[in-house]
């Protein structure tokens, strides 16, 4: 009996699914991970032509594309750094996944927004932060920038 | 060469035709009695032109691969030097005594016997043996696989296989390393982020259904990066990332149902990872995401023994207790977001057992949900609590949705030894 049950909802998740509204497209996600990025790497006091490492986020699809950044800065006070950053996520209404910024040896601050999510990270043994953000999955054109990564 | 190597074979055929038939069946009946001893120099003269041909087309197909680098885009001078020398005859003893050293011998040995440049020349010109092979020195590995994969690309622009090209074409990026790369069928690739010679924490990891070479840059490969971006900050550049792709794993749900494909992976995985040598003092943590995870279990159970064991999203290890995997020190950890579809698949054995049907236990089922076992320690993934199910979240621990930052780290933690902090 639990397992027609299972089935009928998995057929219900489907239907409904089927009548969601249309999906935001790769190129719209990445535009907002670029000004996500921008407005964070100003909160955390890093210059603003800090290295941006774009790679692939991790989609296992053959249409969907997902977008990765990573970003490696200074800082003479990283668990600080963190939560300023942290604090003005909280400011720009994201949702916040995971507050680790009273963490001795790595503070860290993860938060979620409508296509992107975003982490920041403290290493104060090296005095050094580590800002990761990433896209979700979508469909549609990547990007001329973009290209030659996803 | 390929030329002379037809004109010897043409001339062995014509002392044969002459003679009025095959040297090597002897001289005919009617041949007179005096040529009687011309018999053996005429068989042992067809015998050289039918070798020397063969040997010619050998050297030829490898003088063809090094044209192939200096034409390609990602010419190196050090592979193609190595490949002229190994066609012009510069390594024939070495490649002799690989050729000796049969699937048993000692390749550390052997390897380490011989100049850098010879190594290299062997290990291109006997690519498709030394890409695999266990005790072949890592740095030899990667450079047989990157040739491997420069002929693959070179077959895809041949028959115009614009998809594969360019999947080929990002495997060549310079620092890609490659410990196993075979486009055949499915195709098997292992790819290594990291220092894995002087790392002290190393992770392998295996990814679930439906991951094979044609979607492993955008799926498994990029899972690997995500997990290696956390480990090589935690442990200052320490820590190396494997993912495995050398097995066939079930191409859809039907077959993830069963046990087959994690039997037959499993001794793939173990062979692999043994064949690391890895040293003692290395932390090792094997990591399996879904169908994966069945694979890893099995490894385990079949006697591979990690430091650490980690279930993502696991349909189950292939066992009820975790004492069944007969590993007391592999510490057992497993993951899991609240709302993954795969909660709501029971092991088939119980629903064949719903249904009536008892099923042969030796292929069916994956025993029960890592989970809920006891001696496992359930590391936080960062989901929404819930008591419904999210369709994508089997997908969100590495990457696919914006869910999927705390459970990399979390696995990354295992990966350094930083769990239970």
């Amino acid at each position: 009996m639990r397992h027609l049950l299972a089935f009928v909802f998995l057929l219900a998740m489907g239907g409904c699914h089927m009548w969601s509204e249309e999906e935001p497209v790769i190129a719209e996600a990445i535009a907002d991970l670029d000004a996500a990025l921008t407005r964070t790497v100003q909160a955390a006091g890093l210059p603003v032509d800090v290295a941006r490492k774009p790679r692939p986020h991790p989609c296992h699809s053959e249409t969907r594309h997902g977008a990765s950044v990573d970003i490696d800065g200074a800082s003479e006070e990283p668990a600080k750094t963190v939560a300023e950053v942290l604090a003005s996520w909280r400011r720009e209404g994201l949702t916040v996944v995971s507050d680790r910024t009273r963490d001795q040896k790595w503070p860290q601050a993860t938060v979620r927004g409508r296509l992107v999510e975003m982490t920041i990270t403290g290493f104060p043994d090296r005095k050094a932060v580590w800002i990761w953000g990433s896209t979700a999955c979508l469909e549609g054109e990547v990007p001329e920038t973009w290209r030659d990564v996803l | 060469m390929r030329l002379l190597a037809t004109r010897l074979d043409e001339a062995a055929g014509e002392i044969t035709r002459l003679q009025g038939g095959s040297v090597t069946a002897g001289l005919p009946l009617t041949a007179p009695r005096e040529l009687a001893h011309y018999e053996g120099p005429l068989r042992e003269l067809v015998e050289w032109c039918h070798s020397s041909a063969a040997d010619l087309r050998r050297r030829a197909a490898v003088a063809a691969q090094a044209d192939l680098i200096e034409r390609g885009p990602f010419a190196g001078a050090s592979p193609y030097e190595a490949l002229k020398s190994a066609a012009a005859g510069g390594v024939d003893d070495e490649l002799a005594a690989f050729d000796r050293l049969g699937a048993d011998g000692d390749a550390a040995a052997f390897f380490a016997g011989l100049t850098p440049g010879r190594a290299l020349a062997v290990a291109l010109a006997r690519a498709g043996e030394v890409g695999a092979r266990a005790g072949v020195p890592f740095e030899l590995r990667f450079a047989a696989n990157r040739h491997l994969v420069r002929l693959a690309l070179a077959e895809a622009v041949r028959v115009g296989d614009g998809a594969a090209a360019d999947r080929y074409t990002k495997l060549l990026a310079p620092d890609r390393q490659l410990l196993l790369f075979d486009p055949r069928g499915a195709g098997r690739i292992a790819e290594v982020l990291g220092d894995l010679a002087a790392a002290t924490s190393v992770a392998i990891m295996v990814p679930g259904t439906g991951s094979r070479l044609a979607n492993y840059l955008r799926g498994a490969g990029a899972d690997l990066r995500n997990v290696h971006e956390s480990t090589a900050r935690m442990s200052r550049g320490a820590s190396a990332t494997i993912m495995w792709v050398g097995a066939e794993l079930p191409s859809g749900l039907g077959a993830a149902a069963l046990r087959f494909h994690a039997e037959r992976g499993a001794p793939k995985l173990r062979e692999f990872t043994e064949g690391l040598a890895l040293q003692p003092d290395v932390r090792t943590t094997l990591i399996g995401h879904s169908y994966g995870s069945v694979v890893t279990g099995h490894a385990v159970k079949a006697g591979l023994h990690p430091d650490n064991l980690i279930a993502v999203a696991s349909p189950g290890w292939g066992v009820d207790f975790a004492a069944e995997l007969n590993a007391p020190k592999t510490r057992l950890f497993a993951m899991r977001h609240e709302g993954d579809v795969i909660k709501l698949v029971p092991p088939v054995d119980d629903v064949m057992s719903v249904m009536g049907i008892v099923p042969p236990t030796s292929i069916a089922g994956h025993g029960s949900d890592p989970v809920y076992l006891r001696g496992v320690e359930r590391l936080p993934s960062g989901g929404e609590p819930t008591l419904g199910v999210d369709m994508h979240a089997h997908s969100d621990y590495f990457g696919h949705s914006t869910a999927s930052h705390v459970a990399t780290w979390n696995i990354a933690r295992v990966v350094v030894g930083e769990a239970g902090r």
